[in-house]
């Protein structure tokens, strides 16, 4: 029979054993990254026995240079991140706040973006970005983000607004507020954790996507990260960099935890905003 | 927690449905096409073979197809006491 105690350290083994089989495969990326020459190739081996930067150094060689694809990825992804920050407060306040004929209709419209899968329009979506010549370009890549993160970050922000009492709405009227005012001073500050999950979360998933980008940017130069490295994990004349591709793998894992971890607070609360609204 | 897993479940069997990353990048769909999965064979098929009407209808096929696969889940989940 084992006790209380018993069960607690039972759990944390558990618990321990969980986050050694999460970690691994990050501790290992990371290991063999700094692994000189062909030590980075699989079959792979274990702890480096020397530590070497020069798989980072190569990675800035690779095509248009490492910088022009971080750059790419982040002008994609915090524009379509703010974009839908904007759009989704201003429709989550306006759903929220307004009763307007069609509103309903309106509502499943961009929620029905949602329930279809974005893998299922990519044909369509290719031949229409290049009838308006949007193709291959980061401003078009932006766009289909948007449009395709928007109906969560709508849903995130219209729950969100919706937990932010009437009365102080009302209470905002009579001191002669507008709506502009209303969203401004009352309901902004009170929402913002939501704002700063859906910034957060339209960040890194547009950082992390890598079927539309792979699909819509034709030309090497506007590849975002994922894309390049895949080029890299293919290789130049069939041979595999695997240094780099795993230098690589660990700067793009970078942003998005530094990200999680400043935000983690307000990510938490954001996300549970209105949940317990009945 | 019927809800709850209900949505877990849905999402992430469409999710899997719909792979298409971890194909390409890992195996290329080979070899001999045996990894392959919808989405990959829909996007060789536009984007490599360029028969882009087919790959088009194989969308909506595959579409019909997640849409049924998770009303069945939903209609085995449903709330019974409801």
């Amino acid at each position: 029979m084992i006790g209380r105690r018993g069960v607690t350290m039972l759990y944390y083994a558990l618990c321990g054993a969980i986050t050694v089989a999460f970690l691994f495969p990050v501790a290992w990326v990371l290991a063999s990254s700094l692994r000189p020459g062909e030590g980075a190739a699989p079959p792979p081996g274990w702890l480096p026995s020397m530590l070497t930067l020069e798989n980072y150094a190569t990675l800035t060689r690779v095509g248009a240079g490492l910088w022009r694809y971080v750059g790419n990825s982040v002008a994609v992804s915090l524009g379509s991140a703010a974009a839908v920050a904007v759009i989704a407060t201003l429709a989550g306040f306006g759903f929220s706040r307004f009763r307007f004929r069609g509103r309903q209709v309106a509502f499943i419209v961009v929620l029905a973006a949602m329930m279809v899968p974005f893998q299922t329009v990519l044909t369509p979506l290719f031949i229409v970005l290049r009838t308006v010549g949007l193709h291959n370009t980061l401003l078009g890549l932006t766009l289909v983000y948007t449009t395709f993160h928007l109906p969560l970050g709508m849903f995130l922000m219209l729950t969100a607004i919706e937990s932010v009492p009437r009365a102080l709405d009302e209470a905002a009227v009579i001191d002669g507020a507008g709506p502009a005012t209303l969203l401004g001073r009352i309901v902004l500050p009170l929402v913002a954790p939501s704002i700063v999950t859906v910034v957060l979360i339209n960040f890194i998933a547009s950082w992390n996507e890598f079927l539309g980008a792979l699909i819509l940017m034709t030309d090497q130069s506007n590849f975002t990260v994922p894309v390049m490295l895949v080029t890299v994990a293919f290789g130049y004349m069939g041979t595999v960099d695997w240094g780099a591709l795993q230098a690589g793998t660990v700067l793009t894992i970078l942003p998005t935890l530094a990200l999680t971890l400043a935000f983690q607070r307000y990510y938490v609360q954001g996300l549970v905003a209105g949940a317990t609204k009945g | 927690m019927r809800r709850t897993l209900k949505l877990s479940l849905v999402l992430s069997v469409t999710g899997s449905l719909l792979a298409f990353d971890q194909f390409y990048i890992i195996t290329r769909g080979g070899p001999q096409n045996g990894t392959i999965s919808m989405v990959y064979w829909i996007y060789s098929n536009a984007f490599s073979s360029f028969r882009v009407g087919y790959a088009a209808a194989m969308s909506i096929a595959l579409l019909a197809l997640v849409l049924l696969v998770s009303l069945g889940q939903l209609v085995l989940l449903r709330d019974r006491d409801a």
